[in-house]
């Protein structure tokens, strides 16, 4: 009993800063936003109460069904390409080689770059004429697309940037891995299980909390991509004030892009509010599956 | 033990906090008074002057940034010098969210800046002070304005900006290029365009365009075309999209990538790098472009290149010559916030900066052209290159004010989507326009 | 029994087995520095373009490196804009960052993983789920709590917030502390160690890297951030780097050149602290006979 009512105060205590944060600063933005998507809210004045129309407006909107594909494009195809190549790359750089540390900070350096410069040089990057990239494909006999231009690669080439930019992913993983004890691989080794065995039995068993944490927030970061877009749409237009597009045919028009759109250039505040609140329910819905499968693969406390 | 006291102790405390912190934060509403259109924000601070020199202020928030914001600094540092009463705090603000937001939350500054595009989307929503008022007191000239701009600063019969600036586009030709295809003179009919267009377009063996002739890029000539040929997606405020000259003009521009390939146009658009040194313009890649007032400065003081280049007015249809000069005139506004705290400052640094001493100083500095018809005389043309073209053209009495309504981003969203399917050649010209009108019929008020 | 010729297969086979493995750490070694080429070719990109002429930067023919290296740029940027005092301003929004959210999230986490209490069902879902809300549509209100407050126009809305915890700082901590075994922790408790004890003792040092990796984070996070000091800051002289940066962005055209200077410079702080910070990093973080 006692016990119990001192693990409650700790645990009350130690979580005191985020109750005490969420409470002054996430409830009532919450709260209000989920009022403004059932309200016609231009931001300037009084919100109007409409009910359920935004949303049903959304649900018929062809321009509201492309952006959500566009966001599950990325985060289906996204996400494990990010995580496989962040670990990928994590394990290389997991070794005792000299001059590790310079290597982690060139892999690190990417996400460093302000985000301005970075949308900046990969449009040139992405230039279908005097761009590197189609440069590089030229001189090994791939095909020079129109990464900017057409619909059809503008998001493949949105993922090639991704990749780019997994700097933070690695190093999450890095720390991870040097967290699993060397004596289980020691021990593998003497047992004599190859590298890839001990791969799969030791480190990703190892580091599967990490993993977790990794998937579900790459999900909840794709679902919500929208920093890139917004400055390479915006960015195409030779610098100054254009609001965000959504690309050749809408095929960057991302979810949280369009719905940026509406709160900022069409002043729909309660639309953008409603949008929120769906998406909302699909990543809590993507997510507790997820957690509701962890305990398939997920190992804590060896 | 006494950790687990020390930790009540300080979980009570917190909770006091957390307590009295809730009471102040939950004590706001959703924003907004039911009565009225304005937003009025519960509590207007006192207009703080700088204590020591006792003058009011005037928060003015601007776009630019850097360079171009340094012209705006130095404007209002010539206010301050004049000012008696007022001293200007300017602030470069490069993101509009900001602006919106602090409009929104009443805290916006007293006088900032936007493009005529917006006049109706923030007059109809009432955050913006009309200026009619203003202007009456204080007997402020406003004949000298250019019409056309100063249409464009209106809504529903009110004033609710002063121009700046004027922005339209005009027809750059490279003489080079032309001269080599045999042309002397630049065209003055849409067909005589085409013509020169086509003839002066170089390809590569892989069809792949080496020279542009048609001036698509940096984006298509649509618009501008479309208002040579007497159409708009606007008459007035009225929308017009089933105008059967937008239909003509439509046609007539995928004429040209019919020509040469519409996957052609496209790449060279998306290869092209605008308003660099390798502007495909400045590289004698490209023989006709349709560019603003700002492109000469750009071309000679920027980037000093050394083509060798014209400027003419955009063509006319053959059968129209009525129409000659007909240009869709934008223009650069500064406006006041109703929710400004201090409207009267506000109104003396307006009128300032769009009267002649202020506009001449904006302009020089950014290369624009200002909307003062007093001002086009030589000693403005000689400090910057081109004016001496876009001034008069800018004013020229078939110069089309674009005006703005309500859902005008919405509007263009809609006219933008649709087009670039027509242009890609995904859907026809008149289905695009079909759609145009079907999908922008719920927009109306 | 002892043949003679098996001191040699021995030798041989050792040999074998150096040079193998020096074959593979040569493989390794290349692999990484393959990728790192790659990595690294946009940014070196980006610290050549610094170097040359606003001219010469989209030459029909690209150069790689510059005719000549024009350092002009380094020095106009410190000219242009006050790039010291947004350096300065943005170190100290960042380094307060960082002191908040590795103190409050390490906390918080602490409560979400070792700590059987009852909240922690609860609260740990509910802590994800804000993250789950895009931030366009909570920005308002948001701001109208710090106008209440008083607090638009400083660095408070910046700095303040970081003091409560992040959920993602929160969700990764608790991620790595969950691993720690129970085992360790009962023993402790055994010995009468305090959950606080044990919070500081067991907790935070054998979850160094993690723990460093938050910090590099928030840092990075602050470091960069355009829209929060954009939107509630209201003095020029108060900005942050990533508005500065924005100075090279005209109307019409970028300024390459000085903007890729501009950005280099930018990185130059995180990429020191990210050098300093790989010792946390080291492996070897023994506890005997448990880890390492």
């Amino acid at each position: 009993m006692k016990e119990k009512a001192k693990q409650n105060i700790s645990g009350f205590a130690f979580a005191l800063p985020w109750i005490i944060g969420f409470l002054c600063f996430s409830a009532y933005p919450i709260i209000t936003s989920m009022y403004y998507s059932f309200t016609e809210f231009n931001m300037f004045q009084s919100p109007e109460f409409v009910g359920l129309s935004n949303y049903r407006t959304l649900f018929g909107e062809e321009k509201f069904w492309k952006s959500l594909y566009n966001t599950l494009y990325m985060t289906v195809l996204g996400t494990p390409l990010n995580l496989i190549f962040g670990l990928f790359m994590a394990n290389l750089l997991n070794k005792k080689l000299k001059g590790m540390s310079i290597y982690r900070t060139i892999f690190y350096m990417p996400t460093i770059v302000p985000a301005v410069a970075s949308s900046l040089l990969w449009i040139w990057i992405l230039n279908p004429t005097q761009g590197l990239l189609n440069n590089m494909l030229k001189t090994i006999g791939l095909p020079a697309l129109n990464w900017l231009g057409d619909p059809n690669v503008t998001k493949p080439a949105l993922l090639l940037m991704g990749l780019w930019g997994t700097g933070g992913i690695m190093l999450i993983f890095l720390a991870a891995l040097q967290d699993v004890p060397r004596s289980l691989y020691e021990a593998a080794e003497i047992d004599g299980a190859n590298a890839v065995r001990r791969f799969f039995s030791i480190t990703l068993p190892g580091i599967s909390p990490v993993i977790l944490f990794q998937l579900i927030m790459s999900v909840i970061n794709n679902f919500q991509y929208f920093t890139q877009a917004y400055l390479m749409t915006n960015a195409n237009s030779s610098g100054g004030f254009n609001p965000a597009s959504g690309g050749p045919e809408n095929s960057l028009l991302f979810y949280a892009l369009y719905l940026y759109q509406n709160a900022f250039s069409f002043f729909k505040m309660g639309k953008a509010s409603a949008m929120a609140w769906i998406l909302f329910l699909i990543v809590a819905a993507v997510t507790f599956i997820i957690f509701k499968t962890q305990r398939k693969w997920v190992s804590y406390d060896e | 033990m006494k950790k687990a006291k020390v930790l009540k102790l300080l979980s009570t405390i917190l909770a006091v906090i957390l307590v009295t912190s809730f009471v102040g934060c939950g004590s706001s509403e959703p924003k907004g008074n039911s009565d009225n259109n304005a937003v009025t924000p519960s509590e207007w601070p006192e207009t703080t002057g700088n204590p020591g020199s006792g003058k009011e202020k005037i928060v003015l928030w601007y776009l630019w940034t850097g360079a171009e914001g340094e012209v705006v600094e130095s404007i209002a540092a010539d206010f301050n010098a004049q000012s008696d009463k007022y001293v200007v705090e300017p602030l470069s603000v490069p993101d509009l969210q900001k602006v919106i937001v602090a409009i929104s939350s009443g805290e916006g500054p007293d006088i900032t800046d936007d493009f005529s595009s917006n006049v109706a989307p923030y007059a109809s929503k009432g955050i913006v002070e009309p200026l009619d008022d203003y202007i009456a007191k204080s007997g402020y000239d406003i004949t000298d304005f250019s019409e056309a701009a100063f249409e464009t600063c209106k809504w529903d019969g009110k004033i609710y900006a002063l121009p700046v600036a004027a922005n339209n586009d005009a027809l750059f030709y490279n003489k080079t290029l032309l001269a080599e295809a045999g042309f002397s003179e630049p065209p003055e009919t849409l067909e005589e365009l085409m013509e020169m267009a086509v003839a002066t377009t170089k390809t590569n063996s892989d069809g792949t365009i080496d020279v542009l002739g048609f001036p698509e890029f940096p984006g298509n000539p649509l618009n501008i075309i479309l208002t040579a040929w007497g159409g708009g997606w606007l008459d007035g405020t009225e929308m017009n999209a089933d105008d059967p000259a937008n239909l003509e003009a439509l046609k007539y521009v995928i004429e040209y990538r019919k020509e040469f390939g519409v996957d052609k146009v496209a790449a060279f658009q998306t290869s092209g790098k605008a308003h660099d040194p390798a502007d495909p313009f400045f590289k004698g890649k490209q023989v006709f472009r349709f560019s603003g007032a700002w492109l000469p400065t750009m071309m000679e003081k920027t980037f000093k290149t050394d083509i060798d280049y014209g400027v003419c007015e955009v063509p006319y249809p053959k059968d129209h010559p009525e129409w000659k000069g007909r240009t869709l005139i934008n223009a650069s506004t500064f406006y006041i916030p109703s929710t400004a705290k201090n409207k009267d400052g506000a109104w003396e640094l307006l009128s300032y900066i769009c009267s002649s001493e202020g506009q001449k100083k904006f302009s020089v500095g950014l290369g624009s052209i200002p909307t003062q018809k007093s001002l086009m005389t030589d000693e403005l043309f000689s400090q910057i290159p081109g004016s001496d073209f876009f001034g008069p053209y800018s004013m020229n009495e078939n110069a089309v004010p674009n005006m703005s309504i309500p859902q005008g981003t919405e509007y263009s969203t809609i006219v933008n989507e649709e087009l670039e399917l027509a242009l890609s050649m995904k859907q026809s010209p008149e289905d695009a326009i079909a759609k145009i009108i079907e999908r922008s019929k719920d927009l109306a008020q | 029994m002892s043949n003679p010729n098996a001191g040699t297969a021995v030798s041989n086979l050792r040999k074998k087995r150096h040079y193998r493995k020096i074959f593979r750490r040569f493989l390794a070694h290349g692999v990484v520095i393959l990728f790192c080429g790659v990595f690294v070719l946009p940014f070196i990109w980006m610290l050549l373009t610094s170097f040359k002429f606003q001219e010469e930067i989209f030459a029909t023919v690209t150069t790689f490196f510059p005719a000549k290296f024009y350092t002009r740029n380094y020095v106009d940027i410190f000219i242009k804009i006050p790039y010291m005092r947004y350096v300065s301003n943005t170190l100290v929004i960042s380094l307060s960052a960082v002191l908040g959210q590795v103190i409050s999230s390490t906390m918080v986490a602490y409560s979400m993983s070792k700590i059987e209490w009852f909240g922690k069902k609860y609260f740990f879902p509910l802590i994800i789920a804000t993250m789950m809300i895009p931030y366009q549509v909570t920005m308002i209100p948001l701001y109208m709590i710090f106008k209440k407050l008083h607090f638009t126009g400083t660095y408070w809305p910046l700095i303040l917030p970081n003091f409560f915890g992040s959920a993602y700082y929160i969700f990764l901590l608790r991620q790595f502390f969950v691993t720690i075994p129970n085992s360790l922790i009962e023993s402790a408790t055994l010995d009468g160690a305090g959950r606080t004890r044990i919070f500081f003792q067991i907790m935070i040092p054998l979850c160094k890297p993690a723990i460093t990796t938050v910090a590099i984070f928030t840092f990075m996070g602050n470091w960069s951030d355009f829209m929060g000091p954009l939107l509630y800051l209201n003095k020029a002289d108060m900005y942050t780097i990533s508005i500065g940066l924005q100075a090279f962005v005209q109307t019409h055209f970028v300024e390459w050149g000085m903007l890729m200077a501009a950005s280099v410079v930018f990185t130059i702080p995180i990429i020191i602290l990210f050098f300093f910070a790989q010792r946390y990093f080291i492996e070897g973080i023994t506890i005997t006979g448990i880890k390492g």
